[in-house]
Formats: structure tokens, sequence, C-alpha cells
């Protein structure tokens, strides 16, 4: 269009122009194919050379390591175990250091850094190699498996058909199977277990206690430590149990739950002190449908330490003034709690009612390491593994975490929504 | 003044309900078998009647007294001998002593409660006094031939501590191995990911390449995606490197036979997966964090013919170290914490630290010190980091809480 109107002014200039923005494009085009040729030329290099350094090294260590076991100071097996241990972590990490090393190192040395052209093609390449990996494993470890779940999900053994269309038999005259598309014969199975209605049932008793108790309970206790002057060291106490896997949360809970001792001992904190209310000793968690809140009060415990540390720098952000008018205005602390205060932090408890809703969704070892799967105390995630190791059904077992994946993605996606509406808010 | 002592008060019962559990299981991980199976953790600290079976000498220590053939001993320290003795054979470190007062006691395992004392019942037709510190004298007046007798005995026993659970649970092969174990999986799966999440965000945040916005929302929605969906096809993809890996080295000669069945689940297959769980939300926080770095600052280290590399390692890390440790140690923790991905991804011999207190609370059902023990040595190294770079911890809860662990 603007040559075109300018051509009747200087034909010369526009042709030179045109001539220009060509040669332009032309340029790109073989800057663009230099630029993938030359990363292509790094990638390969690095999937070959990263490998091959590390075995090296490995091989290399052990005489290292061989010479080093006896005159260490525990026994050879656990000697040789640390040394193992060492040089593992040692070559892991020097990889992946030298992976960004050696790739802009190769960057720099492939184009004459001299030149305007080379300056550019290093320029291009340089932000692949840095988020190269990166994208790399999300896509080998969550996007490629996202699709491919989903796909298993939609085969299983179906009966193997020769090219006429008749089944194959084997040698004890059983059809053959074989494992084909069967389109979502397998979230009708799930649908119809009674397994999997158990999970469900159990999930919504775990979405609606387990958040709001946390939040109940991190809400009260930040209040409360923000008027008492050990607050901190309170706060520092709740905080703690955030450090401990949920296994270890288990064993330190089984000592509180636990049924057993001689007749005038009890090993379980509370069957002792229920016992004086006639309460006949039990194994708590072990329950048929009420041990599950007993496991949900393991979670609790382990998260109202976040709850309460969010809620800590929420109230702090609280502007003093609201609150001093209030009380000027006669209101109750209740009240003031209510009225001013909650109201200003409402979106921080929304932040974390979803970030524990969707650890609850995930929840796997608590009731795994306690009750071994058993019936009446599964959920999502732990149906899934029993169905996938137990059964030894994986393409069931991708059906229900496709479904486990649905039931956290809206809440994600409202989470997501609602950090942007913040951003854009201010 | 009213209010303070309330809430004081009520604040105080909820720490309590905090702190007693983790004081349970000190208490439990450092008691002797008997206490912890049969008394409460929070009656550690008193003296506790427990029943035991002693079982006195026999022919082999009669003496002639007069015209009467007698037995005497102690049956605490003829049991705490026989049980060093054991405990030394076993190579197994020195037991608890049993030491107190004897309560009462009675002629058999089943009936302890029959005598107080140094009063005397009938054993056998020979006089059988037992005394309050575990002396005990046998009266026969024909000659005993037989073997010694097993006597039940309620003994109050004192309050009692010791680390042997803790010696156990090291010479026992098994912890220590885990503790190693979890060593090796969670230091490269925590600084490796840090280190190319770090990378990433720089380059999302400071340089410019075609389809940056599209990646960057493709990373942030990848933390929707739960780790449930990658297990099955991840667990096949490792399969088949293993197979392939075999098949290769058996063409080159390396192995022959068996040794070339490698492992499809490997220590570097679990960093691997754990890495690239970690990145979306490390990438996430770390991106936040870089992107408000001062651009001066970036542009002017441009315009002075630094390159990227080099801004990256002397400007960009040393800037935003507080941001590297609030993830490092969210991923520490949550590596070292971890039991779903090692138990489907890590290898089925060397198990790391929760699988292994996982089984043992299957195994120790009657052996709780034990049980306590190994989950208190489970819990120090994450204890340790969290206590001391707590600030960062809380720092990184409060930048990113999106992520569900």
């Amino acid at each position: 269009m603007w040559c075109s109107e300018q051509a009747a002014n200087d034909i010369a200039a526009c042709s030179n122009d045109k001539l220009f923005s060509e040669a332009k494009q032309n340029l790109m085009k073989t800057l663009g194919a230099e630029i993938a040729g030359k990363l292509t030329a790094i990638t390969l290099t690095m999937l070959i050379v990263l490998p091959a350094i590390a075995i090296f090294l490995f091989a290399a260590s052990s005489y290292l390591s061989s010479a080093l076991v006896p005159i260490l100071p525990f026994d050879a097996g656990t000697n040789g175990k640390i040394l193992f241990a060492i040089r593992a972590v040692c070559i892991a990490v020097f990889i992946s250091f030298a992976y960004f090393w050696l790739a802009n190192w190769m960057n720099f040395k492939l184009s004459n850094t001299d030149s305007e052209r080379g300056q550019r093609v290093t320029e291009a390449i340089q932000p692949w190699i840095f988020i190269g990996p990166a994208i790399l494993l999300l896509f080998g470890f969550l996007v490629y498996p996202t699709f491919e779940t989903f796909r298993i999900s939609l085969t299983n053994d179906i009966p193997l058909l020769d090219a006429l269309g008749n089944p194959v038999l084997n040698d004890a005259g059983d059809m053959r199977q074989t494992l084909g598309f069967v389109g979502f014969a397998n979230y009708a199975t799930v649908l119809t277990s009674e397994n999997f209605w158990l999970a469900i049932r159990n999930s919504v008793l775990w979405l609606f206690v387990v958040p709001t108790t946390c939040i109940i309970f991190g809400m009260l206790i930040a209040v409360l430590a923000d008027n008492v002057r050990w607050g901190t060291f309170a706060k520092s106490m709740i905080f703690i149990p955030m450090a401990i896997s949920f296994v270890g949360a288990a064993v330190i809970w089984r000592n509180i739950y636990a049924d057993g001792g001689t007749a005038t001992h009890q090993i379980g904190l509370l069957n002792a002190l229920l016992s004086p209310l006639g309460v006949e000793p039990r194994f708590w968690y072990e329950m048929e449908f009420w041990g599950n809140f007993f496991m949900m009060g393991i979670l609790v415990w382990i998260q109202t330490g976040f709850a309460m540390v969010i809620f800590s720098a929420a109230l702090r952000s609280v502007p003093q003034e609201t609150i001093e008018a209030a009380e000027i205005d006669g209101a109750t602390p209740v009240q003031t709690f209510f009225r001013i205060t909650l109201p200003q932090i409402y979106s921080t408890v929304v932040v974390v009612w979803t970030t524990l809703t969707i650890l609850v969704l995930k929840v796997f070892d608590i009731p795994f390491a306690l009750t071994a799967n058993k019936a009446d105390k599964l959920l999502l995630a732990t149906y899934m593994e029993q169905t996938r190791n137990s059964q030894r059904d994986p393409e069931l077992a991708a059906a229900i975490a496709i479904i486990l994946m649905l039931t956290i993605v809206p809440i994600m996606l409202f989470n997501l929504w609602r950090i942007k509406v913040e951003a854009r808010d201010g | 003044m009213a209010r303070r002592i309330i809430a004081s008060l009520l604040l105080l019962a909820l720490v309590l309900v905090w702190v007693v559990p983790f004081g349970g299981l000190l208490i439990t991980s450092a008691r002797s078998t008997k206490h912890a199976n049969e008394t409460g953790f929070w009656t550690a600290f008193q003296t506790n009647e427990i029943g035991y079976s002693f079982k006195t000498k026999g022919k082999e220590a009669v003496e002639r007294i007069g015209d009467d053939w007698v037995i005497k001993g102690n049956i605490f320290d003829e049991r705490n001998a026989a049980d060093q003795d054991l405990a030394a054979q076993n190579n197994e470190p020195k037991t608890f002593d049993i030491h107190g007062s004897v309560a009462r006691f009675g002629s058999g395992a089943a009936n302890p409660d029959v005598a107080a004392p140094g009063e005397t019942i009938d054993i056998r037709d020979g006089q059988f006094t037992l005394h309050e510190n575990g002396d005990y004298t046998w009266v026969f007046e024909t000659e005993y031939t037989k073997s010694g007798k097993t006597i039940g005995v309620r003994v109050a026993h004192p309050p009692q501590f010791g680390l042997r659970n803790y010696k156990r649970a090291f010479a026992d092969g098994r912890i220590p191995n885990a503790l190693i174990n979890s060593f090796i999986v969670t230091i490269p799966a925590t600084i490796i990911p840090v280190m190319i999440a770090a990378f990433a965000a720089y380059a999302f945040s400071w340089l410019q390449f075609p389809g940056r916005d599209l990646l960057l929302g493709i990373v942030i929605a990848l933390l929707v995606v739960p780790l449930q969906l990658a297990f099955i096809p991840v667990l096949s993809i490792y399969a088949n490197l293993a197979d392939w890996a075999g098949d290769l080295s058996a063409s080159l000669g390396w192995c022959s036979g068996q040794e070339c069945d490698y492992p499809a689940k490997t220590f570097s297959g679990l960093w691997i997966a754990h890495t690239a769980f970690g990145l979306p939300l490390a990438i996430f926080l770390l991106r936040n964090y870089i992107a408000g770095l001062p651009r001066e600052l970036m542009e002017s280290a441009r315009l002075d013919g630094a390159s990227h590399l080099q801004i990256f390692t002397k400007l960009v890390l040393p800037l935003s170290l507080p941001a590297l440790a609030s993830y490092g140690i969210f991923q520490f923790l949550w590596v070292w914490n971890d039991l779903l991905v090692a138990l489907i991804l890590g290898p089925t011999s060397d198990l790391v630290l929760p699988i292994e207190i996982q089984k043992q609370i299957g195994t120790f059902k009657s052996e709780l010190e034990r049980l306590n023990a190994s989950a208190f040595i489970s819990m120090i190294v994450p204890l340790i980091v969290f206590l001391s770079m707590q600030k960062y911890f809380v720092r990184g809860l409060l930048a990113g809480s999106v992520k569900g662990g």
C-alpha cells in the first residue's frame, strides 16, 4: 500500500525499498533457519554429552569410592552407601549446572559474535537455552502425561479379532484380549463401582470438615495470639507440624487414638481421657465411618498452622483506625471482628480455603498409612492407587485420575481468576 | 484484663493440643517395650505398676541350710543379667534394666496379685517368699530336683528413659539406609528445580522471544494438574527407557543376561519427576520475584556489555536469594516428606524414610517404642531446616498460596 502510493513520486526509491524489505525477509528466513539449526545442534549435543559425562564421572568416582570405603568410620556397607550418596548428589547437581554453562558456551562459539548477524543469532537462542529444561520437563512430565492418561482412560482389554472379525482363541480356548478403544466404558465402570462412591462420600466429608476446621482454628489462634504477650511463641508451636510428613503425623496421632495396654492402663490418650466418662475404649480411627473424622483431625493438626500464618499476616494489614473507630462506637470485640475485621480479610479466607481444598482432594498418605486402604476410608487418591496397584488396572486408574483432575480444575481456575482480578484491582 | 486472661487460657489449651502429641512421640520413643506398650505416655513420669513374669533359679542353685533345701536369689538382678547377655549375643544395645519394688506377686504369670511383698506362698511344696527389693527365698523340706518356676510379679516401676530405641534403629540398618536414601533423593530434587526454575523465570521476565506469554500461561496453567495424572504414563516411559538402556548395553557387550534388566524405578527417575512436578510453582513464584527487580539495573548491566549468563549469575541470583530460599525450603520439605511419588516412581529396594515409616506402622504394632523412635528420626532433618529457615518458609507461603502441596 505504502509503496504503491509512493510509486508515482519515486519509482526507483520504491523498488529499492521493496528490494530491501524482501532482502530483509529473506535474511529473517535464513536467520530463522540458522537459529533453529543451531538450537537443534546444541540440544542434540547436550542430550549426548551430558549423560556421557554423568556416566563417565560415575564410573570414575567409583574407583575413588572403593579406595575410601575402608577409611571411613562406619561399617563397609554404610560407608559404601554414604559415598554412593555423595557421588550421586554431586554428579546430579554438577550435570545440571554443566548444562547451562556448556549450552551457553556452545551458543557463543557457534556464531561469530563480532558480526551483527551472529549477535542476533546468539540473542535469539539464549532464551531457549534458559527455558529449555523447564519446558522439556513440563511437557514430558505434565503436559504429555495429561493427554496420555486421558487416552489410556479410553482404552481397556477387548477381545482380539483376526482379519475376518472373528475372536482369536488361545490354547485353552479362551478369547485372547488386547488393549483397545472402549470409549467411556472405564468411566462407566468407575461410576458404578461401590468403592468409587465411598471415595466420593469420604472426599466430600473431608472437603467440608478439614478446610473449615483449619480456617476456624487458624483464625482463632491468629486472633488470640495477637492479644497475648507470648503470641509469637504460641504461633510457632502451632506452626511446627507443617514441617513433618503426613506419615510421621500419623505415627504421632496413633499414640493418641490407639487402643490397647493393660486393664488398668490405656496407651491411647483419647481412651484414657474418655474412659472416666464411661466411653468404651476403642481404636478411634479404625471405627467404621466415624474413623474418617479422626484421620481428618490429623490433617487439621498439620494444616492449621498454614491458615494461621496467612491470617496473621492478613490481620496485620487491617488498618488499625477502622478497628479503633468501631471500639469508640462501643462495638464488642466479637462484633468488631465479624463486622469490621473479617470483611476486610475475606479474600484471604478464600485463598486459604481454595488451597486447603485442593490439598484435601489430593490427600493420600494419612489413610494409606493408617488403614491400608480399607473400603470405608477410601479417598479419590487412595482409590486410584488401589485400582492401579492392587487391582492392576491402570486403565481404570487413569479414568479416576481424570475425574480427580476434573474436580480440582474448577477450584484452581477460580483461584487463578481471583489472583488476576486482585492483581488488576491492585 | 479479664479478656487477656481468657484469651491466654484458650490459647494455652489450643497450644497444648498441638504440643502434647509431639511430647507423646518423644516420650514413647525413649521408653522400654513394656512401658511403651502397656502404659500411656502421659504416665511416663510417675511410678507405674507393670506386670512381669520372672523365672526363678532351679535345682542348680539349691543349697542345704540346716534341715532345709533353699534357693535364694534376686528376680531383678537375674533377669537384668539374662537380658543383657541376650542383647550382647544379638549385638543389640544394652536393654532397659528392670528396677523398682515388688508390689504384688503370685505363683504364675497369670495370677500376679496373690501376695504382698514379704509374704510367703506355697509353690511346688516349697515356701516362697518375695521381698520388696526382689530378693526371694524358696524353702523345701525335701530336695528340690526341678528347674525354675515362672512367677507373676507386679512391679512398681519408677520412670525410666533411655536412648536404646534410637541405638537400635541405627543398628538395624533399615533406618540409616532410608535416611541416606532420603538425602540422595532430596538434595538434587531441591537444587535442580530451583536452578532450572530460576533460569526460566529470568528468561520469562527479562528476555524477548516468540511465544513467551503463551508458554508462561501454559506453565501457570500446569499448577492445575494433579500429580496422579502423571504417574501411569511416566511409569511406562521409565519402563521403556530401562528396557532400551538394557538392550543397548547388551548389544554393546557391557552386560549379559540378568544384569541387563535395569530397574525402571531409580533415584534419577525420582529426581527428574520431583523436579518436573515442582517447576510450575517454582517458576510462578520466582518469576513474580525476578520480574520485580529494577529495570535500570538490568539495562545498565546490558550496556556495560554483560552477557545474560553473567547478569543472571552475578546480579539476578544474589538479588533473588530470599525467593530462592523460600522456594527451596518448600521443595525440600515437600520432597523429604513425600510418600506418594517415591512409592510409585522411586526405587523398590532403596526406600525413603516416609515409606520405611509407613511399613513400620504395620510391623511394629507391638513395639511402639521403636516405631516412635524411627518416626522421630525421620523428622529431625525437616525440623532443623524448618526451624532455621522459618522466615523464608513463611514468606514463600504468603507469596504463593496457590498450589496445594
